[in-house]
């Protein structure tokens, strides 16, 4: 039985959890570090002219969109089912998809950010779909099925 | 007798016997999109709804370096 280098399954779900820290980083307290709480994410749409990508870094409203009907930051992420591993990989999903209901957007969009808005809005993800625009509509961004392969968020 | 089902539209409360419907449905890189389109009699838009189902994942690789 020979040994074969890995990085540990478990250790890319704690990644997840927020459960090593090899640098210092200003976050804001989860009330308890034995006992942390969940942080709130939050998920924001954005114009299609808008840029955000990999060197995104946090939540902004440059280029957020403005239509009737919709809160500047977004909505809140339901996030009921914590990180999980399947074989070598670790992923998250939200546990609810995302939606707007009395959504009319003229100028068209086609990206959302989820980002963490307990830690200063640290951005977490950039999805991109059809570019859309909508009116007096329910706008719904369905979720993934949570499972490695599939995922909305997943740690190979 | 009853009324017919209304559904809200940028004119307001309208009945859906008085509206076109129909879907559109595209593929696109990272999701597949579903807009549900209404019209009026005069074939203005009066309401679209929109889903987007995620398709493609964020994955990210976590490598581990050699030693040596």
């Amino acid at each position: 039985m020979a040994n074969t280098q890995a990085i540990c399954t478990s250790f890319k779900n704690e990644v997840l959890l927020g459960g090593h820290q090899f640098g210092a980083i200003t976050i804001v307290s989860r009330t308890s570090l034995t006992a942390p709480t969940t942080d709130t994410f939050k998920a924001a749409l954005y114009l299609a002219t808008a840029t955000l990508g990999a060197a995104t870094t946090a939540y902004s409203s440059t280029n957020e969109i403005t239509g009737t009907g919709y809160t500047a930051g977004g909505v809140t992420v339901t996030n009921a089912t914590a990180p999980t591993t399947s074989g070598t990989t670790a992923f998250w999903t939200p546990s609810a998809s995302f939606s707007w209901v009395g959504l009319t957007q003229a100028t068209a969009f086609d990206t959302v950010l989820v980002y963490n808005s307990t830690q200063s809005n640290r951005a977490v993800g950039v999805y991109t779909f059809g570019s859309q625009t909508v009116s007096a509509a329910t706008f719904t961004l369905t979720m993934p099925t949570n499972a490695a392969g599939t995922a909305l968020i997943q740690l190979n | 007798m009853s009324s017919p089902a209304t559904v809200m539209t940028i004119d307001g409360l309208m009945p859906l016997t008085d509206l076109e419907i129909y879907d559109l449905v595209k593929y696109e890189d990272n999701a597949r999109t579903v807009v549900t389109v209404y019209r009026d009699k005069t074939g203005k838009i009066v309401k679209k709804d929109a889903w987007a189902c995620i398709l493609r994942p964020l994955p990210f690789t976590v490598e581990g370096g050699q030693i040596g």
